[in-house]
């Protein structure tokens, strides 16, 4: 379980799928609010993931296996990776889950959020990006740094799938 | 409902003069002497079930340099006023009146600030990619600068850059009630 303010993530699953040029790295994330399950769809009915568990959501990162790479001069230097999500997962997360509040608290859907609302709800307190694991009472028994948490979410090579709980 | 994270496949900038860059590390618009905009182009048919419900779209670009002010704008809109064309084959002309053309999907002073900036691009452009998933596939964007003056410009990490924040469309969708969804095999991403 990733706690972040009020938020909290609990990543379940990881698999990673190479097929035809591309790649895939796809994430079952459970999402809480002050410890409570939130829907990451409010006020919404539809085919979930996951029947009877809103909390849950599968979010993926799609690119190419593999992109050129150019310096500022236009040269080609070589080849990296797509759908890296390292960089971009919590605020990714953060976003998906702001919205999803805002919904809920506006009896709104995702889609009739407004980005003017979303700017508007900024963050006050500070962010705790550790990811910390909790007992049952909610107290933190370890507390691992974020680049500790993503290697272990990269360690499923092509075709594993790691579905360690985080 | 599954949340794609979408790599752009093709971007660049192009300039009034119709000077292209699209292999720079970074993707730019604004005022620098000249008028610069940027086209961006993300694959949606390799991603997205056919006869999916798109519930929502969301963009996101790791702005890697600003000089522009607090009431400086970005514009972002659906390339050549619908989303449908592919900017690559476009002349450098084209590119930059497509990139501009049409109504805003946002206007948004987000980008005038480094950092991994995220906006919701609203119900037309969820209506738009709901659209395009089978045909044309593809969903681009224009950004470009509004109530600029002197040197005003922003950039974004571009698909060519070494690093790993490239833009990226985020798509919440439904796959369609007689299907689930599976571990699709992707063809034909970026080709």
């Amino acid at each position: 379980m990733f706690a972040i303010g009020d938020f909290s993530f609990d990543v379940t699953a990881h698999e990673q799928v190479k097929a035809d040029g591309g790649i895939r790295e796809r994430f079952t994330v459970g999402l809480y609010f002050q410890g409570k399950p939130l829907s990451w769809h409010p006020n919404q009915k539809g085919a979930d993931d996951f029947p009877g568990s809103p909390h849950l959501q599968v979010i993926e990162w799609v690119g190419r296996e593999s992109v050129a790479v150019y310096n500022d001069s236009g040269k080609l230097t070589g080849t990296k990776r797509g759908a890296d999500f390292r960089t971009r997962f919590w605020t990714t997360l953060m976003h998906l889950a702001e919205k999803a509040l805002i919904a809920q608290q506006s009896g709104k859907t995702k889609a009739e959020v407004t980005d003017a609302e979303m700017q508007k709800q900024a963050f006050v307190a500070p962010i705790d990006l550790a990811a910390k694991s909790r007992d049952a009472e909610g107290k933190v028994t370890e507390e691992r740094s974020l680049e500790e948490a993503v290697a272990k979410l990269t360690k499923a090579d092509a075709g594993e799938t790691s579905n360690d709980r985080l | 409902m599954t949340v794609s994270n979408i790599d752009c496949d093709y971007d660049g900038q192009v300039t009034s003069a119709a000077a292209v860059n699209d292999t720079g590390t970074g993707c730019g618009w604004g005022l620098n002497g000249v008028d610069i905009r940027a086209f961006i182009r993300f694959p949606l048919s390799v991603t997205i079930m056919a006869g999916s419900t798109i519930n929502d779209v969301d963009f996101q670009g790791n702005v890697n340099f600003s000089q522009m002010e607090g009431t400086e704008t970005t514009l972002i809109r659906p390339y050549n006023t619908t989303g449908d064309d592919d900017p690559q084959p476009d002349s450098g002309a084209n590119k930059y009146t497509r990139a501009a053309n049409g109504s805003n999907l946002i206007s948004t002073t987000v980008f005038d600030t480094t950092g991994s900036k995220t906006v919701d691009l609203g119900t037309t452009a969820d209506g738009q990619v709901q659209g395009n998933i089978s045909s044309p596939g593809i969903y681009s964007l224009g950004l470009s600068g509004g109530g600029l003056s002197g040197v005003d410009t922003t950039q974004i990490e571009a698909i060519e850059n070494a690093g790993t924040d490239p833009a990226t469309l985020i798509v919440d969708w439904t796959a369609p009630a007689a299907g689930t969804v599976p571990l699709r095999t992707l063809t034909g991403v970026g080709a």
